[in-house]
């Protein structure tokens, strides 16, 4: 009896899955059928690490693009969080990658060097062309590959910013230092609310980054790859967020990742450092007491050099290295699709991300977002340096910052040390081991 | 379609012949098995030999991997290789003996046949079916600072904080109440499978004496469990060594990488050094088959 | 003499009373631990505030609105997901079933030239845990172009040794006499193999297939290496709900609600299947 019902629940589960489980097949398998073909749509894949509320209006912008050019160019979005993403283009590079793919700025060079993506060059610009001057400089001037040739095309740049809840700041004047910020997160802890509750581990890479920056130091050197945050600057900074925990007592030690933003959504804090990109969970938790403004100058106390600068990513278009060669078709309909995007993209402010393409942060739509003209002054956006190795050569410093961060006595100087030394020893492995 | 032929006419032709036709057909049904196995073990396993002694640009570099992994200052493999053997190694030291300790102490309390074991047996066994992301997925909500639920708890009864999966040795004690949690339903079967088999009337026996029951079982029950005990044990010992999604999910790897097992390292490497990965996964199955020997080795001679 | 037996026969049923009630306590504190956590994500996914009503198992506020949203985002199909893993792991274990018994056949029953050299050497690969293949199986696949297709779930397991030798040593339990029997009277092999073998070692592979099917429903490793870059939509549970742990840390009721929609398909299925799944891990353990 009882056999029969475990056969019976196997056959009824097999044709159930039938029909859909090899629909799966196709999933990784990749077709480049349409390249050669004259006619028809032309369907390119686009891998994105845009995941959560962004990637509502992310797919709102595809969805628009896709009906604009019906029949003639079809864009097969996916996306996937960071790591993945960036496992998922190591993997299927070249065999089974997607046609376009959305690169970190910082990342994009790094790409280019281990041939996961190829410049775009003159041969993609055979009908439309792409003006680099109409891009954000900043971040453009780290994307040139050669003469008339790019790594890829920016769609935004996205800096951390400081929110903080407008019912507990109340009538407070917005801190314009670090003293002063630290002052008034202080006044405002108490009871069930902290000042400015802080991860030690994320995003320790933006607030350890900003610090840096504004206390004059710099990330990488950008010829050799080899770190340059083990210094006065970098030893202020990393002193300086961890006086937020240990010194002002404005933070619970020892907060996982999110557990900050938990925290401020959820009504317990009156500061909180996030991404612009949380924009939209942010608004829809916490309504009309959201606040927005910028952290320039607020990580340290200098008044000069860099102090106004707030470090930002961008999310990078490039084109992805296939086995075959990339049809002329395929290139020109990337060509027109990057352009679009640019042209389109502030409607993508929608989510908090501030458009790369320089028209349209002129537009009424961007100057209308709510927040995002919050965020600050594009020109203190700084993109991070590019160099061929940044993940090794800089990123490393962050689990060291989360040591210094999670312990009040952590000697600063001998963590940048090892830091360093790690770093070196990372960037050595890439390049020759 | 020869054999076919030989088929057809073999029926009065001599009985070598059809000794050989059984021959060959016998053959016949290891095929599938075969070709699998020697397509995704066999040929795997002398490629992966192969790609360790290979280096980026695809050139025979003899052992240089294996020296750079074990002993070069110059890149990070050695350090990672050693802190992720370290920490797979803390792993199956603390797992192990927690995986077979815990599951023979409720196996022997299911022995007794209580009330309703039957019940305790299912409900023990059940996180074991359950797939390592949702169990993990749970229990990270359970283990976090500020929103988690024992801390919840905590600071409902006005205790501190404790910072589980983000400062040690918390972090590792963790991912073992998690792994015994999620996987000791198996053994607890397994063993409790063994103790049924002991005929009851030792336990008389041992009572007329009027030995405690404690006792029966540490002089009685576990030398009649002995061979329960060792396939558990190196079952637990392979998993235990193969300790990847609890780390990697729950902790990934930190606090300050110190749970980042061998195979997380081995990943890292993958994609970008697949050579460096091929060679560090040799040398973790290398460790594991020696102490697979020695454990045979001991079992051998305490059976003699 | 009977009557002091007998004597201490009452005196061990009392230790044995006693020894019944203190393991039954003792079992019902353990279970309660064991159940907790269950307990706590299963009323968690039904909070308004999952983020602040933390510290109790019931809800201060009841609300469906984690399950809405779960069910609404389309890229958590948590529901294709099960079925996508349910396929796989399906057609695996009736593959490994099928292949294995035939090899167990073969190497238990039929006889032909250079069997025990085959065996003996397939018997000291066991040894040879799975790590060392990781890199170079992925390299495989990847050369047949099968990243993202089930297939490279499906296909490099079914070489499992363990499983087909534990059907050879059913298959070398039947008696030889029935064998030549059937030989005597023109039963070719399938026949045999069919008729004879397989029909009295049924237990054994309900054995093989709840093993391995549950071994391959839970696996994680390999399908996050495997399956990297595919679509919401074909990935398995496992990878699914890793992904739903990534992406979404503010919407907590969500994700618990998403990790009890996992659990609980899995919980009916073998509430249906307890005797015989944990029958089947008994015997795994008391045959290998």
């Amino acid at each position: 009896m009882k056999k029969k019902f475990l056969t019976g629940l196997i056959s009824v589960l097999l044709a159930g899955t039938m029909s859909l489980g090899f629909a799966a097949c196709g999933g990784g398998g990749g077709d480049d059928g349409d390249d050669s073909a004259s006619g028809g749509t032309v369907s390119l894949k686009l891998w994105t690490p845009i995941t959560g509320a962004d990637l509502t209006v992310f797919e709102r912008m595809i969805t628009k693009f896709n009906q604009e050019y019906e029949g003639q160019i079809h864009i097969d979005h996916h996306s996937d969080v960071r790591d993945t993403h960036y496992n998922n283009l190591k993997n299927n590079i070249p065999n089974n990658g997607p046609d376009l793919a959305i690169i970190h700025s910082q990342l994009v060079k790094n790409y280019a060097v281990n041939d996961y993506i190829v410049p775009i060059d003159e041969s993609f610009f055979t009908k439309e062309t792409i003006n680099p001057d109409d891009y954000q400089q900043n971040v453009m001037s780290t994307l040139i590959a050669g003469e008339n040739s790019y790594y890829g095309f920016p769609l935004d740049i996205h800096p951390i910013v400081l929110y903080y809840n407008k019912e507990i700041v109340g009538d407070n004047p917005l801190p314009t230092s670090y003293s002063e910020l630290m002052t008034l997160a202080q006044k405002l802890t108490g009871g069930d609310v902290w000042g400015l509750p802080i991860s030690t581990l994320w995003p320790t890479e933006f607030t350890y980054t900003t610090a840096l920056y504004q206390a004059g130091g710099e990330e990488i050197d950008t010829e050799t790859s080899q770190p340059k945050f083990n210094s006065e600057a970098g030893a202020e900074a990393a002193e300086n967020l961890r006086d937020i925990i240990y010194k002002y007592k404005v933070s619970p030690a020892n907060l996982q990742t999110d557990a900050d933003l938990q925290l401020f959504t959820s009504g317990k804090a009156a500061f909180h450092i996030q991404g612009c990109w949380q924009l939209l969970a942010l608004e829809d938790a916490l309504g009309d007491d959201l606040g927005v403004m910028s952290l320039s100058g607020l990580l340290t106390d200098k008044k000069d050099g860099n102090y106004r600068q707030v470090m930002a990513r961008s999310h990078v278009f490039t084109v992805a290295r296939q086995k075959r060669n990339i049809s002329q078709r395929k290139k020109e309909a990337m060509v027109t699709f990057i352009k679009w995007m640019g042209e389109n993209s502030a409607e993508w402010s929608n989510a908090g991300q501030i458009p790369a393409f320089n028209a349209a942060r002129e537009t009424d739509e961007f100057k209308n977002a709510p927040y995002v003209n919050d965020f600050g002054d594009p020109s203190v956006f700084r993109t991070a340096a590019s160099a061929a190795y940044f993940e090794s050569g800089y990123e490393t410093v962050f689990q060291y910052v989360t040591t210094i961060m999670t312990s009040a006595t952590s000697n600063i100087a001998e963590q940048l040390q090892k830091a360093e030394e790690e770093a070196k020893k990372a960037v050595n492995t890439e390049m020759n081991g | 379609m020869n054999e076919k032929n030989t088929d057809i006419s073999g029926k009065t032709v001599l009985r070598k012949l059809k000794l050989f036709k059984r021959q060959f057909y016998g053959f016949l049904f290891a095929v599938p098995f075969l070709v699998i196995f020697a397509v995704f073990f066999i040929y795997p396993f002398f490629n992966g030999i192969i790609q360790s002694f290979l280096n980026k640009r695809g050139e025979f570099v003899g052992f240089q991997n294996y020296k750079n992994i074990l002993f070069s200052q110059d890149f990070t493999y050695r350090a990672d290789f050693f802190r992720g053997l370290k920490n797979t190694l803390i792993f199956v030291v603390f797992s192990v003996p927690l995986l077979i300790v815990i599951p023979l102490f409720i196996a022997i309390l299911i022995d007794i046949q209580p009330k309703g074991y039957k019940f305790f047996r299912a409900l023990l066994f059940m996180p074991t079916v359950f797939s390592i992301s949702s169990v993990i997925l749970m229990w990270k909500r359970v283990l976090e600072v500020e929103t988690g639920f024992i801390n919840g708890v905590l600071k409902f009864l006005n205790l501190s904080q404790i910072n589980f999966l983000g400062s040690q040795p918390w972090a590792w004690i963790s991912l073992l109440l998690v792994t015994v949690w999620w996987t000791m339903g198996t053994n607890i079967v397994i063993l409790g499978a063994g103790l049924k088999n002991i005929d009851k009337s030792v336990y008389e026996a041992a009572s007329i004496d009027g030995a405690s029951y404690i006792r029966t079982v540490f002089s009685i029950t576990l030398p009649l469990l002995v061979g329960q005990l060792i396939v558990v044990l190196i079952m637990t010992l392979l998993a235990s060594f193969n300790v990847y999604g609890q780390p990697a999910l729950l902790t990934t790897g930190g606090p300050e990488r110190s749970t980042q097992v061998l195979l997380m390292v081995i990943l890292d490497n993958l994609y970008d050094r697949p050579y460096v990965a091929a060679a560090m996964s040799l040398m973790l199955g290398a460790v594991m088959i020696v102490i697979s020997v020695a454990q045979a080795a001991i079992m051998r001679r305490r059976r003699d | 003499m009977a009557t002091a037996k007998a004597k201490m026969k009452t005196k061990f049923n009392m230790g044995e009373r006693r020894r019944k009630l203190i393991a039954f306590i003792l079992l019902t504190i353990i279970s309660i631990f064991c159940v907790l956590p269950l307990l706590w994500a299963f009323g968690t996914s039904f909070k308004k505030n999952a983020l602040t009503d933390v510290a109790s198992i019931i809800p201060k506020e009841f609300t469906f609105d984690n399950y809405v949203q779960l069910f609404s985002n389309k890229d958590a199909p948590v529901f294709r997901w099960m079925l996508n893993s349910v396929f796989i792991s399906s057609v695996h274990t009736i593959l490994y079933l099928i292949v294995a018994a035939l090899a167990g056949f073969a190497f238990g029953v039929a006889e032909w030239k250079g069997r025990n050299v085959v065996f003996g050497l397939l018997l000291a690969t066991a040894m040879i845990p799975n790590v060392i293949n990781l890199v170079p199986l992925y390299k495989l696949i990847t050369n047949m172009e099968l990243n993202g297709n089930p297939l490279a779930l499906i296909l490099p397991g079914l070489g499992g040794v363990l499983y087909m030798m534990l059907i050879r040593q059913y298959f070398l339990s039947v008696p030889k006499e029935l064998v030549e029997a059937a030989q005597l009277e023109g039963a070719g092999m399938f026949r045999i193999f069919l008729q004879i073998e397989v029909p009295l070692c049924k237990s054994v592979f309900m054995v093989a297939a709840m093993m391995t099917f549950i071994g391959n429903w839970n696996d994680y490793l390999w399908p996050s290496i495997a399956m990297a870059g595919v679509e919401s939509d074909y990935l398995t549970l496992p990878l699914g709900i890793a992904k739903l742990l990534g992406d979404n840390n503010i919407q907590y009721g969500m994700t618990m609600a998403g990790a009890v929609t996992s659990m609980l398909p899995t919980l009916i299925v073998y509430l249906f299947l307890q005797n015989k799944v944990i029958e089947s891990v008994a015997n795994s353990g008391s045959k290998s």
